[in-house]
């Protein structure tokens, strides 16, 4: 066809230049013109968001409140450093070296955790996010008993806050490990430090909510023990759920072992989840059956733990 | 547009939240398709520290063009994060595939709002870096040549130029693939397959030396 199509109209340039303009206004339809696919092109490549593209809105909106909240100073390389930054800074670094949280918990321990994100928790029976969460310390390196909790000083909901949070360790994970600390330090980051309950907490925290095993591809933190045993007891029956997270290369292993020990009275459920998360995001833990007790079916694992967890756990009646 | 843009920015500076909601929106989705094009399935990590130091920075933004600050900003980051990947030693392949499968599951669930969008931006980053750079920025931006280039760090000459090359190259490309189709390739039913996305990534190291 020699409508116009060619590749050749664009050889003067101005036509190019019209289609470039047009693509970028947001008006790159051609009146009454045949088809072009190159305009077709150039409106789709610019075609409105989609909503998957604003996904990062709340962590923006995050940042955009925390920087208010402390206001740059002229100096480039370091706006927001304010006294209070600074003395979030002081803070985290003691908690940073020490390697342990405790300091973040004599400054302020909020209580409830945050619900975690919808797309975390699909089981239907669970629906409730006061889950009790009971982390498994097995591990000595990983003393992660501090549950993540909000801060008390955001009156936000907590739903926006928590996908704020989110968005945070989005952009924490995504550091080198070697550059994290220094993360936490810049201004916006003083929210997410505080509802991990503190500097050393944070990777551990966020490798527990954010959702999205694409997330990890580059991380080389370890933290062992980092196990979230959800252990949830129906009626009498007691549930002990113990996650063991060894994960290396790789966030989000949450050791889910859920165990749900829904029977007679007495049924007691162990359900153990063993993570192993090896670079692999996926996987089952799986608190299987009850031994002993009656099993209604319930005693299983939602696909929470990103780790693989073997062996699956047993219970003891 | 830019009028509008220039209010909110004003707004936003004085620390209204709505007018830094509506900047986020304008610029977001151009952006991190930009941003796609540089390096690629971490384009969202980039922006979202491209978000953070814009509004850390928003205070010493001192006029001009919005746009052209904005996605500097992002640029930069882009850049500093091939630099990151480039001293990390190894990239752990299995897990890039990872990402990439999951990217998939993504762009299939919902290909039928987007794969138009995707795949044109896909044959985007199929172009020269320079090339692909001007396109995106002239026409997914929506920056004039002149902005362009000062992003860039070249004249608005040789923005234009490596635009005009783009889109020839670009309209030679659809012309070749109607050609093999034997038909008109309808780029927003998503006609175009999938395979730009992986010439993307194969290519993604090459948008490094456009860095002027």
């Amino acid at each position: 066809m020699s409508d116009g199509r060619r590749p050749d109209r664009l050889a003067d340039g101005a036509e190019a230049d019209r289609l470039l303009d047009a693509a970028g206004a947001g008006t790159p339809t051609e009146a009454g013109g045949p088809p072009d696919p190159l305009v077709d092109l150039l409106a789709a490549a610019a075609a409105p968001a989609r909503p998957h593209e604003l996904a990062g809105e709340q962590a923006a909106m995050a940042a955009f409140r925390a920087a208010r909240a402390a206001p740059a100073s002229p100096a480039r390389r370091r706006p927001g450093f304010t006294a209070g930054a600074l003395a979030w800074g002081a803070g985290v670094l003691v908690t940073a070296t020490a390697g342990v949280a405790f300091a973040a918990v004599t400054l302020e321990k909020p209580p409830a955790p945050p619900p975690p994100p919808t797309s975390v928790n699909p089981a239907p029976d669970s629906a409730d996010p006061g889950e009790s969460a009971s982390a498994g310390g097995t591990s000595p390196d990983g003393p992660t008993t501090a549950e993540p909790s909000t801060s008390p000083s955001r009156p936000a909901g907590a739903t926006e806050q928590r996908s704020e949070l989110v968005g945070l360790c989005r952009v924490y994970l995504a550091k080198n490990p070697a550059e994290r600390e220094k993360t936490l330090t810049a201004a916006g980051f003083p929210p997410l430090v505080q509802a991990a309950g503190g500097a050393g907490q944070v990777e551990a925290y966020c490798r527990g909510v954010v959702p999205d095993p694409s997330a990890d591809a580059t991380r080389t933190g370890n933290d062992n023990g980092q196990g979230d045993g959800h252990g949830k007891g129906d009626g009498n029956g007691k549930a002990d759920g113990q996650g063991d997270g060894h994960r290396e290369a790789d966030g989000q292993s949450d050791g889910n072992g859920k165990a749900d020990g829904q029977g007679d009275g007495n049924g007691k459920a162990d359900g153990q989840g063993d993570g192993d998360g090896k670079a692999d995001g996926q996987g089952d833990a799986s608190g299987q059956g009850p031994a002993g007790s009656r099993e209604t079916g319930d005693g299983e694992e939602n696909g929470n733990g990103k780790g693989r967890h073997s062996p699956p756990a047993e219970r003891v009646g | 547009m830019t009028a509008e843009l220039s209010d909110a920015v004003a707004k936003a500076r004085s620390g209204d939240e709505d007018a830094f909601r509506f900047l986020y929106r304008s610029l977001q989705p151009g952006l991190l398709r930009y941003l796609t094009a540089l390096v690629g399935a971490d384009a969202e990590d980039v922006a979202s520290e491209t978000w953070l130091q814009i509004s850390r920075d928003l205070p010493s933004f001192t006029g001009g063009e919005f746009r052209a600050w904005a996605v500097t900003i992002a640029r930069n980051r882009a850049m500093d994060h091939l630099r990151r990947q480039r001293r990390r030693p190894s990239l752990p392949v299995p897990l890039q595939a990872l990402t990439d499968l999951a990217g998939d599951a993504d762009t299939a669930e919902r290909a039928g709002e987007s794969i138009g969008t995707e795949a044109a931006l896909a044959l985007i980053a199929t172009l020269p870096p320079r090339e692909a750079e001007a396109v995106l920025l002239r026409a997914v931006i929506g920056l004039d040549a002149e902005t362009a280039g000062r992003v860039l760090g070249r004249r608005a000459g040789a923005v234009r130029t490596a635009a005009h090359r783009g889109l020839r190259r670009l309209a030679e490309l659809l012309e070749q693939r109607r050609r093999e189709a034997g038909q008109i390739p309808a780029v927003s039913d998503g006609a175009l397959p999938p395979r730009p996305r992986g010439e993307l990534r194969r290519r993604k190291p090459r948008a490094e030396p456009a860095d002027g």
